[in-house]
């Protein structure tokens, strides 16, 4: 099979939009597949990078580059292209605990995007509008998380301010956070 | 005390098994005795939108009632009094990818005979995913049991980033939006101890899921182990949720494992593998069983 092939089928093998617990998406059959595509890290983000592809299979190029530590690009000119993928699966996730939950933790994801050198406020900055519930699964994660009614807005807000080294509090009152959002809508 | 627990395997066909209904607690008041009530609607979503009395009103009026269910009373060391133990199915009875679980809100009401300034709750459970593996997250893998503590994959539930394993404790030593903590001075005056729980998780077309959970009421004062009680729900193949039996259980090796396990976590050198940084020990708590039981099945016994 051709390499591309190869990477193709092991992206598509994960729904990359409904990651249970968190952890990476890839089994490590799919990785050593993908670790034996020649020029493995600008395949993957020739895929991401790439608008005719959907989505899923953009995000799960951009998991796949994390899990496999091919990160070489986060100080290149492809980074805030690769923000932006990220930004757009967080509006698409299924589940949203590997991103983080506001003002308590950031999760994997979370972390991996805010490893990025440049393009991550620009992209999290038009998900602050975005009043859609987040999905946290758990038992007293889940159960904060639906107490408090966190919504993507949050999420991007949460990274925003920890990107900046600001607080963003664990205020179970959405109209109070919606404020700190507010703030953080100033560059 | 109820004898140790044990799952008794079903003898129903899984046809059988899938449609039976599911379990309701049983009344502790007659018929008449049980009052009808409006559910509470849940806010929508959105900023600054509150449901109103106005639009409680237009609910109620639209004939949306529902029965008050009493209570399940389960005298343990204390006495456990679970409510709004709902099956939680975002795409109900549907054989689809979906998130499921369960709600529960307890109140406990400690012994006459302990005293106690400060009294909560310590909560541990198995998760499965539809390959039958456990379902852990980051912070909870550090603290899993493993196999050679009877039954792999039960951890102390708690919040990444928290200090205590006291169930939603905040780190002051406070409860929290999810726990009220307890208290008795004398034989005649007490607090009762609440907490609220509603476990969501995965469930992927055409598989099974379900979660095992214990909660003991701790006297936290006094790292003393009071009361507990089992309960969970499961997923069938067919994609219906059903809450496991509610049920007195004691603290058995495994549980007790989980505690270690917590206690392990807080001592690892890589402070990141910690669910806090500064985390804390849990009391460890006298062996008084095992529950080393299938967290698939359907219904446990004491």
């Amino acid at each position: 099979m051709e390499a591309s092939g190869v990477l193709l089928r092991s992206l598509d093998s994960v729904d990359p939009f409904w990651n249970e617990d968190a952890r990476p998406i890839f089994p490590a059959e799919a990785m050593r597949l993908l670790e034996g595509v020649p020029e493995v890290e600008a395949e993957l983000l020739a895929v991401a990078t790439d608008t005719e592809q959907p989505l899923a299979r953009r995000f799960a190029a951009v998991e796949a580059l994390f899990q496999g530590g091919w990160t070489d690009w986060r100080t290149g000119p492809q980074a805030p292209a690769i923000a932006g993928v990220m930004a757009e699966a967080i509006r698409a996730d299924g589940i949203h605990n590997r991103w983080g939950l506001p003002g308590h933790f950031v999760g994997r994801s979370g972390k991996d995007l805010l490893s990025i050198q440049d393009g991550v406020e620009e992209a999290l900055a038009p998900l602050l509008d975005d009043d859609k519930r987040l999905m946290i699964h758990g038992s007293e994660t889940a159960t904060v998380a639906e107490g408090a009614g966190y919504r993507v807005a949050d999420l991007a807000g949460y990274l925003l301010a920890e990107r900046r080294g600001e607080a963003f509090g664990e205020d179970p009152d959405p109209a109070a956070r919606d404020r700190i959002i507010a703030r953080l809508r100033e560059p | 005390m109820a004898e140790r627990s044990v799952a008794p395997k079903s003898k129903r066909s899984p046809e059988e098994e899938a449609q039976k209904p599911a379990p309701v607690a049983p009344p502790l008041l007659g018929n008449r005795a049980v009052s009808r009530a409006v559910v509470k609607v849940s806010p929508p979503q959105g900023r600054g939108l509150h449901p109103d009395s106005s639009m409680v009103a237009r609910v109620a009026l639209a004939g949306q009632r529902v029965l008050a269910r009493a209570p399940t009373k389960i005298e343990s060391y204390g006495t456990f009094e679970i409510d709004n133990y709902d099956p939680v199915d975002t795409d109900k009875d549907n054989d689809t990818t979906k998130s499921c679980g369960i709600n529960i809100d307890v109140k406990y009401t400690p012994p006459p005979h302990i005293k106690s300034n400060k009294i909560g709750f310590v909560q541990m459970m198995k998760c499965l995913k539809g390959d039958g593996t456990p379902l852990l997250f980051d912070n909870e893998v550090p603290r899993a049991t493993d196999a050679a503590s009877g039954d792999a994959g039960w951890a102390i539930d708690r919040l990444k980033g928290k200090k205590w394993g006291y169930y939603g404790m905040e780190d002051s030593g406070a409860g929290g939006g999810n726990l009220t903590l307890g208290s008795r001075t004398d034989k005649d005056n007490s607090v009762d101890a609440k907490m609220h729980d509603k476990i969501t998780l995965g469930r992927q077309v055409g598989k099974t899921a379900g979660c095992t959970a214990m909660t003991f009421a701790i006297d936290i004062e006094h790292g003393k182990y009071l009361g507990g009680f089992g309960w969970g729900y499961s997923v069938d193949a067919t994609g219906k949720v059903t809450g496991n039996e509610l049920k007195e259980v004691e603290m058995g090796e495994v549980q007790e494992a989980a505690i270690k396990a917590w206690n392990a976590q807080s001592k690892l050198k890589d402070a990141a593998k910690r669910n806090a940084a500064d985390q804390q020990l849990l009391p460890e708590a006298k062996i008084l069983g095992d529950f080393n039981f299938d967290p698939n099945a359907e219904t446990r016994y004491a």
